[in-house]
């Protein structure tokens, strides 16, 4: 009867997988465990675990959303889906609004799965499965539009049209590169007992960040090569009229993705590995990495950057539109302001991984 | 002059839930705590933990995770306690609370409490 009771204290398998599954990795086992004790009988731990879990996985999201981020994603998708687009057009949506349906389903997609992660770190994996569900959203949210216009519920016009769908897909790359992180956070530097490492450890910590380093510079050239080839596609199809501006951006991103090929990784271990000689090598590459990076960052942004200048800043002035002069100049400041919050966060990560190198003495094999 | 940090209503209980339960504070005795001291109001447990992450956010509370424990499957509890600056800033809402009450007392005197006996607070706190 004790053993009995004891068994039924537990809620049923079924219900505690599905309660587990919907609780955040970093939430789950202290309000699982919470849940479980509070248990009385199987409705009970369902309703009561449906109550709570929203609270947590909104606690979770803001907990783990990084303003430079989400500010750069919002830019990103907003842009590439047209809501900056200021032309007059005949349907009765305005752009702004066709736009925000699928940014706002990609950024919900996005805080969710940042909410949802186990590491601290980004990785390159969940980069490219952050981008693949952000897809899955945004054509899940015009899928949705379709149905509401199609039953009558909403009025036409809420769906975008092929050419920003096709130029809505140029914020994929972009996404991925965004949220794959500096490659940095990838390594972890084996477990440092006394402020020593040998030299050998040091070597292999050195190793594993030039792999993933690899792998991220790989990725960016994929990217570079995906945003060439759906660019091109987009040019030859529609023939806009920023098509010579839109050729030119197409050879720069060729040159930078040969520059990344050609030189973009890590540089390999010195000859002498000696442990002097590794730590500066270590330090020089976290520091050529990190301009890099910057450099990369300035430069997927700069069409957003100078289509926001011309298309608002400058026609506006041209215009007499004071206003929109205004926004132009607010956004182009938010914008510069994201990405420069994003350079810092790195720098400051990249700094603080040189300090700790310097700081290291090297432990001699016994 | 640096500005104490100001807490919200619901803020003041998780915090004072913490304070009293000393070393015994996690989520479902919190939860608890904050719903004798708000009665007879009923408290969301998610809203504890709402409140409990953003107290920790900003440097108020500190957790940490227990041993594991059988009764709740074999999962830690977290435990929080509070920091210096998380029980200065309950001091200072304590001050302004206290302000409150002799202002209130001194403008309604005899009818300032109410006299209905759920609201009446319980022999240990």
């Amino acid at each position: 009867m004790a053993i009995q009771s004891k068994i039924q204290a537990q809620p049923p398998e079924l219900i505690d997988r599905l309660v587990r599954r919907l609780t955040p990795p970093l939430a789950r086992e202290a309000v699982v465990g919470d849940l479980w004790e509070r248990y009385q009988s199987p409705g009970q731990y369902l309703f009561e675990a449906l109550h709570t879990l929203p609270f947590v996985i909104f606690s979770q999201m803001r907990r783990t959303a990084r303003f430079s981020l989400l500010g750069l994603q919002t830019f990103i998708l907003f842009a590439c889906f047209g809501g900056f687009e200021t032309s007059i057009r005949i349907v009765p949506v305005p752009h702004w609004a066709q736009a925000a349906v699928p940014t706002l389903a990609a950024l919900i997609a996005t805080m969710l799965r940042d909410a949802y992660r186990r590491k601290e770190h980004r990785t390159l994996h969940r980069a490219v499965l952050d981008t693949a569900v952000a897809a899955v959203c945004i054509a899940a949210s015009q899928v949705m539009l379709a149905v509401l216009i199609a039953a009558g519920a909403l009025g036409a016009g809420w769906v975008l049209p092929p050419p920003l769908i096709a130029l809505g897909t140029l914020a994929l790359p972009i996404l991925f590169v965004l949220r794959a992180g500096t490659g940095l956070e990838e390594t972890v530097a084996p477990a440092i007992h006394d402020g020593a490492l040998s030299a050998q450890e040091l070597g292999q910590d050195y190793r594993q960040f030039q792999r993933h380093v690899g792998w991220r510079n790989r990725a960016e050239v994929a990217a570079l090569i995906a945003v060439i080839a759906v660019s091109t596609w987009f040019l030859l199809r529609f023939n806009p009229p920023v098509a010579r501006a839109g050729w030119t951006t197409e050879f720069l991103c060729a040159l930078l993705a040969i520059y990344l090929g050609i030189s973009g990784s890590a540089h390999p271990m010195p000859s002498d590995p000696g442990f002097d000689s590794l730590r500066a090598r270590y330090q020089a590459e976290l520091r050529r990495q990190c301009q890099l990076r910057r450099l990369m960052w300035w430069f997927w942004l700069a069409p957003l950057f100078l289509g926001l200048i011309i298309k608002w800043l400058v026609r506006g002035y041209l215009q007499g539109q004071q206003l929109r002069a205004m926004l132009g100049i607010g956004m182009v400041i938010m914008l510069g302001v994201c990405v420069a919050c994003l350079n810092l966060d790195r720098a400051r990560q990249v700094q603080n991984r040189i300090g700790l190198l310097a700081s290291l003495r090297e432990r001699c094999a016994p | 002059m640096v500005t104490p940090a100001s807490l919200g209503q619901f803020e003041q209980l998780v915090l004072t839930a913490i304070l009293t339960l000393d070393e015994n504070a996690y989520g479902v005795t919190i939860h608890a705590k904050v719903e004798e001291l708000s009665r007879p109001k009923r408290i969301a447990l998610g809203a504890v933990y709402a409140t409990l992450d953003r107290m920790e956010d900003k440097g108020f509370v500190a957790s940490w995770l227990s041993d594991p424990t059988s009764a709740r499957g074999g999962r830690s509890k977290r435990y929080y306690r509070l920091e210096r600056a998380g029980t200065r800033a309950l001091q200072n809402a304590t001050m302004t609370a206290r302000r409150i009450c002799d202002a209130v007392e001194q403008s309604l005197g005899d009818t300032a409490w109410p006299s209905n006996p759920r609201s009446k607070p319980s022999p240990q706190s």
